[in-house]
């Protein structure tokens, strides 16, 4: 994998605190949670602001470099990559077969566009999970 | 593939950390080597027999099913 691609390290630190933070109030103004204390217009403003915090530190913790960027971290990286695209894969034969054989189709053009959404970040959320929880695994076991 | 990165490293009196500062890796990547989660690169076993004095074949061993 080409180094070169991937962002500094302290780009992750942003990233953590940007893609939580942006799901967290996207979520809650897309819920209706918190409808009573703004306007439309504000609403809509927050609802895409928030969605692309959420996207670009999603970005930014994915396309990280760690503080050692070495061949394992690569290789890591590389192994990550395909556990995401089996379990994509697996959302994905599990969607459609519900879908043909059970007849549960998504409800409309919200429900669509959210089927789309989830089988998109499904792959890097799967990503996310798998590299992390290796690294810190791996940490827990040296520190043992 | 089997190594003795573990045994060479303790007779030399270092820590995973220190060893990693020499080789300019992670302490991961050593850890993950000595529990043979990781086979290193050429390169890098090179550079590990290197700071042990040793030749590579006597720090890694083929296993019969590699």
């Amino acid at each position: 994998m080409k180094t070169s691609l991937l962002l500094p390290n302290r780009y992750k630190k942003i990233g953590w605190s940007l893609f939580p933070l942006g799901l967290i109030i996207w979520t809650s103004f897309q819920t209706g949670l918190l409808d009573d204390y703004v306007n439309h217009l504000i609403k809509v403003f927050i609802l895409t602001i928030s969605f692309f915090s959420f996207l670009i530190g999603f970005y930014f913790v994915s396309f990280s470099k760690e503080p050692i960027e070495d061949e394992y971290i690569t290789s890591l990286r590389l192994k990550s990559f395909q556990i995401s695209a089996i379990i994509q894969m697996i959302y994905f034969l599990m969607a459609f077969t519900s879908m043909f054989l059970f007849h549960f189709e998504p409800n409309g053009d919200g429900g669509l566009a959210s089927f789309l959404l989830i089988s998109i970040l499904i792959y890097w959320l799967a990503y996310l999970i798998v590299f992390n929880i290796t690294i810190i695994k791996n940490n827990y076991k040296i520190d043992a | 593939m089997l190594n003795k990165v573990k045994e060479a490293r303790i007779a030399k009196g270092m820590t995973q950390q220190e060893l990693a500062d020499l080789l300019n890796v992670s302490r991961q990547t050593i850890f993950s080597i000595e529990t043979g989660k990781y086979v290193p690169s050429t390169i890098l076993a090179l550079k590990i027999a290197k700071k042990f004095s040793k030749s590579v074949e006597k720090l890694f061993e083929l296993e019969q099913n590699d």
